[in-house]
Formats: C-alpha cells, sequence, structure tokens
C-alpha cells in the first residue's frame, strides 16, 4: 500500500463534517467561549482548528512557554507533520477544454451552439475534514494507524474527540476543555469510534513522497573520510516500466489489426451475393486469413492487458525499502549532535588552541555525554525551537 | 571568539571587492541611474510589473515550514493513476528534486469521482479530484518557481488530466492555478519548526561522521603497542580529514520566520 512507504506513514483521512447549526452536546457542560449557535458546524470547527493552532505556536517557542508545556503532537515523537483542513467545497475550474475543430465539427454535426449548453458544476454535500499526518512505521507492520492512535489518545483524547464531534457519525459526549475522560468505559468508547472512523474514512495515498528517504540513502553512500558519494542502488525500473507500457502498446496494435477482422466479415458477406463465375476467392481468402489472425491477436491483447495492467500497479505499488535512521526520534538526536559536536570544537578552539594532544580527550567526553547511539538519551524535544530534550 | 573552521578562506564579515564581482556592482549602479531618472523620463507611473496578490496564508506557515494542499478536478483519473504508477517505477527521474532538498514529505491522492468516504454509492461528482499536499521550506513562489523550472514535465504529468491546468511553463499561470486551488490549513503541525530539510540532512552528516570518529577511536585505544601521544596524533588525522568534509554542515541554523498567532490570525480574518 502505497500509504506505508519507506519507513513513513501518510495518513489521508476524509470525515464528512456534520451540517446545520452548530449544535452543543447535551454531555457538554463546559461550553467554549467561542461557541455561537447561529455558526455552522464548519465554521464552529475552523475556530477550534485556528485555536488548537494558536495553542502550538505559542508554544513553540521554549523561551517564552512554560517548561514542559507539550502539545499534542509533541508526546508522540514519531510525527513529523500533520494538518487539518476544512474543505468547504469542491473547485470549478470553468469549462474543460476541447480542440477547437473538434469542437466545429461537433457544432456542425448537432446542429447548434455546444457551448451555450450549462456546464455541470461538482458539490458537496457536506463539507469535509482533511486529516493529513506523516508518521513514523514500520514498513512491515500492517497496524500503522491502530498503533500510532493508541499512542496519541492519552495526550489528544479531548482535542480529537472534539474535533471529530463536528463530523458526521459521532455522537458520543465530549470533555471538558482540558481534561480527560472520568470513567474508562467512556474513555474506551470514544477511542473505538474515533479509530472507527478514522479507518473507514482512510484514502489511499497514490503517490507519497519522502526527501528523508532520498537524504537517508545520500547520506548512507557518502565516506567522511573521503567526501565521496558512491552511485545509489535505487535505479529506475525500466523493466517494469515497460511492462506498464506494454498495455497501451498491445492496445493499440490490436486497434490496427481490427479492421482486417472487420474487412474479412465484409468480403465474407460479399462473398456471399457475388453473381456466379466471379473470382474473388483468392482475395476473399487473404482477407479471411488476415480477419483470423487480427481477431486472436486481437483477443490475446486484450487478455495480456488484464493481466499486465494488475501485475503493474501491484509491483509499482511496493513500498520502498526503509533506511534506518531517518526516523523523528534519530533526526531530532542528529540535530542535537550537530549543535554539541560544534560546542565540542569551540571549547577545543578556545581553551587548547587546536591542540593535537586534547582533541582525543574532548572526543571521548563528548561520546560519554552524549550517547550518539541512543537516541532516548538528551535530544531535541519535537514541536519547539531548538529546546533540548531532557533523559526521561 | 570567532569559530575557524578547516577550509575557511575569506574572512567572514570582509566585503567582495568591485571587481571581484562587476556585474552585480554594474547592476547595482545601472539600477540606481534608472530610479533616479525614471520620472525624468516619465515613466514613474507605469507600473514595472503587473503582480497578482499569489501567496501563501499565514495559517500555512509554521516556523522554516510551509504547507499546501490543492484540490483540482480530474478527467479520465485512471490516467492520473497509470503515470504516478509509472513514476514509481522511475525514481531517478525525481533525483533533482531531491538535490534541491525543499520539500520534506509530499504525497498525491486520486480521489474517485465514485468513492467519497461517509458517502453512498449513489453520490457521485462529475470528475474525480486529485489531492496534492506538501510540506516544504522557503516561499511560496520560489517552491512554484523550482517546480516549474527544475521538474515542469514531472509535475505536467502529474496533473496531466486536471481540468484548466496551464502547464508549469510559464511559472505565472500556473501559480496561479495553484493559488485558486489552493485551500488554507486550518491546523498544521511540524515536528521540527527551526529546521529545514538542509538543516536535517546536514545533522545527517555529522551524525554520520560522529560515528564514523567513534569507530576510529575504538580502533586506536584498542591498539596496545602505540603510545599515547601516537595515538593523539592518529586521532587528530581523522578528526581533521573528517572535520574538513564538514565545514558546510556545522554552522548555526539560523532564526525561523516570524509565525502567525493570536493578533495576526485575527486581524486576518
Amino acid at each position: 500500500m502505497p500509504s506505508n512507504e519507506a519507513g513513513f506513514y501518510q495518513l489521508t483521512a476524509l470525515l464528512p463534517v456534520k451540517t446545520g447549526p452548530y449544535k452543543a452536546l447535551s454531555g457538554e457542560k463546559n461550553v467554549p467561549q467561542y461557541c455561537n449557535s447561529s455558526q455552522s458546524y464548519s465554521h464552529h470547527l475552523k475556530d477550534y482548528l485556528n485555536q488548537l493552532s494558536d495553542s502550538f505556536l505559542s508554544n513553540i517557542d521554549s523561551k517564552s512557554s512554560k517548561s514542559g508545556d507539550l502539545h499534542l503532537f509533541d508526546h508522540t515523537r514519531c510525527t513529523h507533520f500533520a494538518r487539518f483542513v476544512v474543505i468547504d467545497q469542491l473547485f470549478y475550474n470553468g469549462r474543460r477544454r476541447h480542440d477547437s475543430l473538434i469542437d466545429f465539427f461537433r457544432t456542425l454535426a448537432a446542429g447548434k451552439d455546444l457551448l451555450s449548453k450549462k456546464d455541470k458544476i461538482d458539490q458537496l454535500e457536506s463539507p469535509y475534514l482533511l486529516i493529513a499526518i506523516d508518521f513514523d512505521c514500520h514498513p512491515s507492520s500492517t497496524s500503522c494507524v491502530q498503533d500510532y492512535l493508541s499512542d496519541l489518545w492519552p495526550y489528544a483524547s479531548q482535542e480529537l474527540t472534539e474535533i471529530l464531534h463536528h463530523c458526521e457519525g459521532f455522537y458520543l459526549p465530549v470533555p471538558p476543555r482540558g481534561k480527560r475522560f472520568t470513567s474508562r468505559t467512556a474513555d474506551w468508547n470514544a477511542y473505538r469510534t474515533v479509530e472507527r472512523m478514522i479507518l473507514s474514512h482512510e484514502v489511499e495515498t497514490t503517490y507519497p513522497f519522502s526527501a528523508y528517504f532520498w537524504v537517508a540513502d545520500k547520506v548512507k553512500r557518502w565516506n567522511p573520510s573521503t567526501d565521496r558519494v558512491s552511485p545509489s542502488e535505487f535505479k529506475n525500473r525500466w523493466g517494469l516500466f515497460g511492462i506498464g507500457i506494454l498495455p497501451f502498446l498491445l492496445v493499440i496494435v490490436s486497434l490496427l489489426i481490427l479492421p482486417f477482422y472487420l474487412g474479412s466479415f465484409f468480403f465474407n458477406w460479399l462473398y456471399e451475393y457475388v453473381p456466379p463465375g466471379a473470382e474473388l476467392s483468392e482475395f476473399y481468402q487473404a482477407w479471411n486469413r488476415w480477419g483470423i489472425i487480427g481477431f486472436a491477436l486481437s483477443v490475446i491483447s486484450v487478455i495480456l492487458f488484464m493481466f499486465a495492467w494488475r501485475y503493474f500497479i501491484n509491483r509499482a505499488n511496493q513500498p520502498m525499502p526503509q533506511i534506518k535512521g531517518v526516523d523523528l526520534k534519530s533526526i531530532s538526536k542528529s540535530l542535537y549532535l550537530q549543535g554539541e559536536f560544534l560546542e565540542m570544537y569551540k571549547r577545543w578552539q578556545d581553551h587548547d588552541g587546536f591542540s593535537k594532544s586534547s582533541i582525543r580527550q574532548h572526543f571521548s567526553c563528548f561520546l560519554d555525554k552524549h550517547q550518539p547511539s541512543d537516541i532516548e538519551s538528551p535530544s531535541l524535544q519535537p514541536g519547539k525551537y531548538f529546546s533540548i530534550r531532557k533523559m526521561s | 571568539m570567532r569559530l575557524i573552521l578547516p577550509g575557511m578562506a575569506r574572512q567572514p564579515g570582509t566585503k567582495d571587492h568591485w571587481h571581484e564581482r562587476p556585474f552585480s556592482t554594474l547592476g547595482s549602479i545601472g539600477l540606481s541611474l534608472v530610479a533616479f531618472l525614471r520620472p525624468a523620463w516619465g515613466i514613474s507611473k507605469i507600473p514595472l510589473r503587473d503582480t497578482p496578490s499569489f501567496g501563501m496564508p499565514l495559517g500555512d506557515i509554521v516556523g522554516k515550514s510551509s504547507a499546501l494542499t490543492v484540490v483540482t478536478p480530474l478527467w479520465c483519473s485512471w490516467i492520473n493513476r497509470f503515470l504516478l504508477g509509472l513514476y514509481r517505477t522511475l525514481p531517478a527521474q525525481f533525483f533533482p528534486l531531491v538535490n534541491l532538498q525543499m520539500i520534506h514529505f509530499a504525497r498525491w491522492v486520486i480521489l474517485p469521482k465514485d468513492r467519497w468516504p461517509g458517502r453512498s454509492k449513489k453520490f457521485k461528482t462529475r470528475y474525480s479530484y486529485l489531492l496534492f499536499s506538501s510540506n516544504f521550506n522557503g516561499t511560496w513562489d520560489v517552491y512554484l518557481d523550482e517546480f516549474s523550472d527544475v521538474i515542469s514535465l514531472g509535475m505536467d504529468t502529474m496533473w496531466y488530466r486536471s481540468i484548466g491546468y496551464p502547464k508549469s511553463i510559464p511559472s505565472r499561470p500556473f501559480k496561479a492555478y495553484i493559488d485558486d486551488n489552493s485551500i488554507e490549513c486550518s491546523y498544521y503541525y511540524n515536528a521540527l519548526p527551526g529546521f529545514s530539510l538542509r538543516d536535517v540532512a546536514s545533522a545527517l552528516k555529522v551524525r554520520k561522521a560522529i560515528h564514523f570518529l567513534e569507530e576510529k577511536l575504538a580502533e586506536i585505544n584498542q591498539d596496545t603497542t602505540t603510545s599515547a601521544a601516537t595515538k593523539d596524533d592518529l586521532f587528530f588525522q581523522q578528526f581533521e580529514s573528517v572535520v574538513a568534509n564538514l565545514v558546510n554542515h556545522l554552522p548555526s541554523t539560523g532564526k525561523p520566520p516570524l509565525h502567525a498567532a493570536h493578533g495576526t490570525r485575527e486581524l486576518n480574518l
């Protein structure tokens, strides 16, 4: 499945938003200040998401935010990016363009101006909430979304239920703002509903692209001592490309030889009605032979088309392998090490004046203190500017 | 104290001489002359360029990363599905885009016209839709210019059957098309707001170099036949050669741009 590629899961879910004016649920004791009965669900949801976004942005700077004040996605340490977008309506980009000559002849044939016909404009029955999250997941895992949601839930139960409360199919009570569910049963029910809704409204990502994979591939091939980069093992798969192109070639071939088949029918019909004594037999037989070959090739090409298409799509959608060291924890650790390495270099320069005899000592101390192989040791805190995450 | 790294030739803060960059110097003089003479030539009221108001909604920017969400109608979406499949077999075609190091994550999702989530099969739109979502560094303009300049053919095949798609060259109609079909995020989260993709790539290199030096240090320390001074010398040589290759990957990442919070968002409403 292309959603799960190279160790990253690109979750895409589209959930229909309720229509009509916003109504707070009966069990909702703490109605937010921004709640306004004249608002639609869509408008109310946007307001809530904007407030959530502002709370994230106001705490993004570690200097001004309260210590230890983490945002909902900060806790997971595997979420690279996340976005919630309310799609109110689809876009209309005008009439579909045709070739002018074709339109001219169509107009002549129809006897009236086809362009004066009213164009059909797509409209959604209700707005949609787009949830797009990029998070780390092992390529062999079949329960990426479930595992991710269960990790996220303890820190984001209130926010997720509040968001999904605006979507069709969610009718459970929402806990007061800043608080969690009081009973475990209510918490479990809400979690199961949220998980079911996201899974049932998930859309397969057709083409995922992750630059981290390619960056990691390049770093893997880089030699730190010589600064040389060896060629990548990921090359164009021309064989599979050929299999993808093959169905189209077969269809073109079958379309070219089909006239011979139809021609043989015509001559067959003609042969039955020719006057006695007319010598059409050799010509007819030649056409008839080509017709049989054409028919056989058409059938074969259609069968091959079906198999080749299925095979191609399945093979092309196979996920790329995972390259270790580009999950969020490893990247945070790398960024942390980068800063600390520079600090060590600076100390070596300031205190020892590039002394040959002391760099070994400095580097040994650096390794002991920052433990480069241990991604759980001090690292950067996700969701903050340059904030160091202490050991848990 | 200023940091001195191997390979640093020019003193930071020193200016280039005019003869080292003649075109930029002459260009500045030329522009100053044009600015000075414009009123005299009577062209002061003629706009230099008719710039449309494209751009990035402030809610789509978090730290150094920006979000772009585009939904476009598609005609004959199976062709796009096939083309996207073909691109999956040709990863080398994206190497120029990878080398630009602008995009963290991107996705193309085809939404079939008869399979809208949460809707019955009776509900059907006239067209299928292509959802494009991207997390990139830099400005909106530069990002789309890169699409237009570097991988125009790739972009044109990705949006091949999109209704009204003007192709990525020239870039101005392309930008207008993307702008018209974009939707602002109501919420956008970025785990590493202070770092761009280039910063991440540099950090990964530094980490690999640290692991390399760690291995070398272990090898040198294990050798019991050499003296401590020789070990220091051997490690210094390794360290020097590695750090010389890291010069461009060690400097500070710089400050991220200001984000839109509270007052700014309210002002936009």
